[in-house]
């Protein structure tokens, strides 16, 4: 099982996620915003980020480019999970160094699949 | 007097991307909650089975626990709703702050729009997928934006894209 990072500034989708992951076995650490979330991956090595948007402090699209360009993140999977869903956006995305962008609101049982996919 | 003009049109068009906004959160939020008071219901349903069939000394089979996990995942999926509707809220709350304040910029953030007139076209976009055009005509009676792009399927809710 891995250890997940789950990055959301919203309380409820926060728990939805990890809900959902830790039913899975995996270990999930939260934090609220790009710059918790890249504190906390100095400190310690996640298998896995994901990641919302739009969040004060840092976004999403920033805190993957940042994780990105750390040498111990860089084969690590980020994926993004927003309600944003334009071409544009995914663009920025990919851009920025995420392996795959999910639209909210997710369905736990595809969301394993992707992680377990991208584990892979 | 052009200028005039300008803010007039921008102002109406923000009021009225502020009126379908709201109207479009009420809507998201009814599903949802009938989705997760039906998924609750079963849940009670199930257990009342449960205690009932260990009572009788009976034990539980694979197909209770999936029914379990099924509703589960409904429940999950049902109580985003309320993520979305604090950012429609939000943004409701931008638009018409922007609009007191005179501001150029506007931040729409979660909904992929620069100006009123790219949210409206989403909006529109958006209810139009949902099979509510009757709301939609009756909201944009104005015909602001004409909606000339079909709502592309990587961008559904739900979706998921890999990176290459």
């Amino acid at each position: 099982m891995a250890r997940i990072l789950a990055v959301d500034d919203s309380p409820s989708m926060r728990q939805m996620v990890s809900t959902t992951l830790s039913s899975a076995g995996h270990e999930v650490e939260q934090a609220e915003d790009g710059v918790q979330a890249l504190a906390l991956a100095s400190r310690q090595r996640f298998d896995l980020v994901i990641t919302d948007v739009n969040m004060p402090n840092m976004d999403g699209i920033t805190l993957v480019r940042e994780l990105r360009g750390r040498p111990n993140y860089k084969f690590v999977p980020l994926l993004v999970l927003t309600t944003e869903a334009t071409s544009e956006r995914k663009t920025q995305g990919k851009e920025a160094g995420a392996t795959g962008w999910l639209v909210k609101p997710f369905n736990p049982e595809r969301l394993l699949a992707t992680i377990a996919k991208v584990l892979s | 007097m052009d200028a005039d003009v300008k803010t007039t049109h921008e102002l109406e068009v923000s009021m009225e991307a502020a009126a379908v906004l709201l109207s479009l959160a009420m809507h998201d939020t009814e599903t949802p909650v009938a989705d997760l008071g039906g998924a609750l219901a079963r849940i009670g349903g199930s257990l009342t089975e449960w205690r009932r069939h260990t009572a009788a000394g009976g034990s539980v089979d694979d197909t209770w626990r999936a029914r379990l996990d099924d509703d589960l995942a409904v429940c999950i999926e049902s109580l985003q709703f309320h993520d979305r509707l604090i950012q429609q809220l939000a943004a409701v709350r931008k638009l018409l702050v922007s609009v007191v304040h005179e501001e150029d910029t506007l931040n729409m953030a979660g909904f992929g729009a620069r100006r009123w007139e790219d949210l409206l076209g989403m909006l529109r976009e958006r209810l139009s997928v949902d099979s509510r055009h009757q709301l939609f005509d009756l909201l944009m009676r104005t015909g602001v934006v004409e909606n000339d792009g079909r709502y592309p399927e990587e961008t559904r809710e739900g979706t998921v894209e890999l990176f290459d």
